[in-house]
């Protein structure tokens, strides 16, 4: 073969090759609008993602919006038998998150109280209500602090914006898995980060996880309405603001599932309504 | 003479390098899918949201699901380098037959194709169609070099270019021929068939896998502690598949047994076909043990991702068996003609 042929093919094979190399590696970057971080202002505006406000939701709803009242339900739900021992776990794969809880740590999906009051249950009214009601103004907040989610288990209307923030001097990403709502996956490399997104359609729950912490998981229980809570380290909840009528009440828990119960609540009546959560019951 | 002595050192030498480049190649695609196993298998598939880039870097903190992803991003970026320097080696400098340029040429396509549907996989949340349709690739790419470097291996070599005497026996024995292309003819259909069951078994594995169905029946030998699931059981999430796929294991062990007793007849007639058998022998044991223990530990990660590998292995050793079966099979008929006539 004569030089010039050889150059030829020589150069060919380079190129082919570099081709291969930068889309196997990459070379530029996806430039998503909607997902663009907000500035890394202070998260203290924000309402908690543990029970949204019903009144504030009810206030903002217009004429054909459902009806709020003064009933209320409350309850403690607790667990019976021996406890599961939780699940434990090293944050050894980041000496950030190892830095922030040295030696080994639990596991959330298990949160029993001195009195056997059990945490982080979603507690809703699965039906009864009727109307339509807004979304809250104001943003549920999940943070991604001492690289754990807080809170664990939240709710909001459908809808209602969910502040995400990075408190971390580490990088998280942030994935949600829900099967009638849109996902998605979002990069927090910079402490301070805040993205906004919500979630349209109701849906309990939907599961949030951080793939770059295989141990962060959350859940989000998405309502038509704001009539929810979710159980305090002791086990106990209230759901405020209803109408008088019969509902039925829903309490779920990651590992151990959901149970129903009826009840009926008149005007400025508050029933109990109480939850035993049993192993691999 | 002397530069007759000179230029043959020259091409055994080179001859030698391509050996040896050919197989680290093939070796390096896969370590490639291992590394590819284990982003599956530590469920770091998201780890890293962006796409090519990681996380707007080119190099991002390799921390916890990050180390998985991003390290297989950059085996893949290097890897698919040396494929192609394999391609642009043999296509244009090296190689001389069209069969072994064609299919470097498709393990290079492939490549690319892999890299393209594994950012695709990312960028649209891991939609288990496009991470299947990764993982199944992926073995193709494995198998294309597998078979590129023994076509370059001094095995081919001998069979290609040596007398056929040397080959088969029966060139001296024209007797025995036709037992021979008959046993050769028998393996390779027996080999094809296997190889071709273990591909589709291996498919099925990658979309219970990509669709969270691994542990769908959570126990083993047993199902749901009968031996077979009741038709309320099978209604649960991925149920009907993990059973697929335990069904698959079973017609590719049944199909695998087979191929490797025609193996054994086929050994007569070349050596090399006794060590396909006795390795794909252990192979596929070793599979279904892998198969067990990834159930048996809740999918603990390093099992999960050497089952998949030892799927990986059944399969090109499958291949690569065919390939040579075929070969020595066409070259036995020829034989077998040649005396007839």
């Amino acid at each position: 073969m004569t030089g010039p042929v050889l150059r030829f093919r020589f150069a060919a094979a380079c190129s082919l090759t570099a081709l291969a190399a930068v889309l196997a590696a990459g070379c530029g970057g996806k430039d998503d609008d909607e997902d663009r971080p907000k500035s890394a202002r202070a998260a203290g505006a924000a309402q908690g993602g543990a029970a949204a406000p019903a009144a504030s939701a009810a206030a903002a709803a217009g004429p054909a919006a459902g009806a709020t009242g003064a009933a209320s339900i409350t309850g403690k739900i607790v667990f019976e038998g021996a406890v599961p021992a939780a699940e434990k776990f090293k944050m050894s794969a980041d000496a950030f998150c190892a830095k922030q809880h040295p030696g080994e740590s639990k596991k959330e999906d298990v949160v029993v109280g001195a009195d056997k009051g059990l945490a982080n249950v979603f507690v809703y009214v699965k039906s009864g209500i009727s109307g339509t009601y807004p979304p809250p103004a104001a943003a549920a907040v999940i943070d991604q602090r001492g690289c754990t989610y807080h809170p664990h288990v939240f709710g909001i209307v459908a809808g209602q914006n969910i502040d995400i923030l990075n408190s971390d001097d580490t990088l998280h990403n942030i994935h949600s898995l829900p099967e009638k709502n849109e996902a998605f996956n979002l990069g927090m490399p910079v402490k301070g980060m805040r993205y906004t997104k919500k979630f349209d359609k109701p849906e309990v729950m939907v599961r949030i996880k951080c793939d770059v912490h295989g141990w962060m998981s959350a859940y989000c229980g998405v309502l038509s309405h704001p009539f929810f809570a979710v159980t305090a380290a002791d086990g106990t909840y209230a759901i405020k603001d209803l109408p008088a009528g019969t509902y039925t009440i829903e309490a779920w828990h990651e590992r151990f599932g959901v149970q129903t119960q009826q009840v009926t609540v008149g005007a400025q009546e508050s029933k109990p309504v109480a939850f035993t959560f049993k192993a691999g019951a | 003479m002397i530069a007759d002595e000179t230029t043959g050192a020259r091409e055994a030498r080179n001859a030698g390098i391509l050996r040896v480049a050919t197989r680290s190649v093939a070796f390096l695609v896969f370590l490639l899918l291992v590394a590819g196993a284990l982003v599956t298998s530590t469920e770091s598939g998201l780890a890293v949201p962006d796409w090519p880039l990681s996380y707007g870097k080119v190099m991002p903190p390799m921390v916890g699901g990050i180390l998985y992803e991003h390290g297989h991003r950059l085996v893949a970026a290097a890897v698919s380098a040396l494929v192609g320097l394999e391609f642009g080696a043999l296509s244009f400098f090296l190689e001389g037959r069209k069969t072994v340029k064609l299919l470097a040429a498709a393990a290079f396509a492939a490549i690319l194709l892999q890299a393209a549907l594994g950012g695709l996989t990312v960028l649209l949340l891991l939609p288990p169609a496009v991470s299947s349709a990764h993982a199944a690739l992926a073995e193709i790419v494995f198998a294309l070099t597998a078979v590129v470097a023994l076509m370059c291996s001094r095995t081919w070599t001998d069979l290609t270019t040596h007398s056929l005497s040397l080959c088969f026996p029966c060139a001296e024995d024209p007797s025995s021929c036709s037992s021979d292309a008959a046993a050769l003819s028998s393996a390779f259909r027996w080999t094809l068939s296997a190889t071709a069951a273990i591909y589709v078994q291996i498919v099925l594995g990658a979309v219970m896998r990509h669709t969270g169905a691994g542990l769908a029946i959570p126990d083993f030998p047993a199902a749901f502690g009968g031996l077979w699931p009741s038709a309320d059981e099978l209604q649960g999430h991925g149920v009907g598949l993990h059973l697929a796929h335990r069904v698959g294991a079973v017609v590719v062990l049944v199909l695998v047994l087979a191929a490797v007793r025609a193996l054994g007849r086929a050994a007569e007639v070349s050596p090399v076909f006794a060590g396909f058998a006795a390795a794909w022998t252990g192979l596929v044991v070793i599979q279904i043990l892998l198969g067990a223990l990834s159930i048996w530990s809740k999918k603990a990660p390093p099992l999960t991702a050497a089952h998949l590998a030892g799927g990986a292995l059944c399969w090109v050793t499958g291949v690569l068996a065919a390939v040579c079966l075929g070969a020595w099979r066409k070259r036995a008929n020829a034989i077998s003609s040649g005396i007839r006539a």
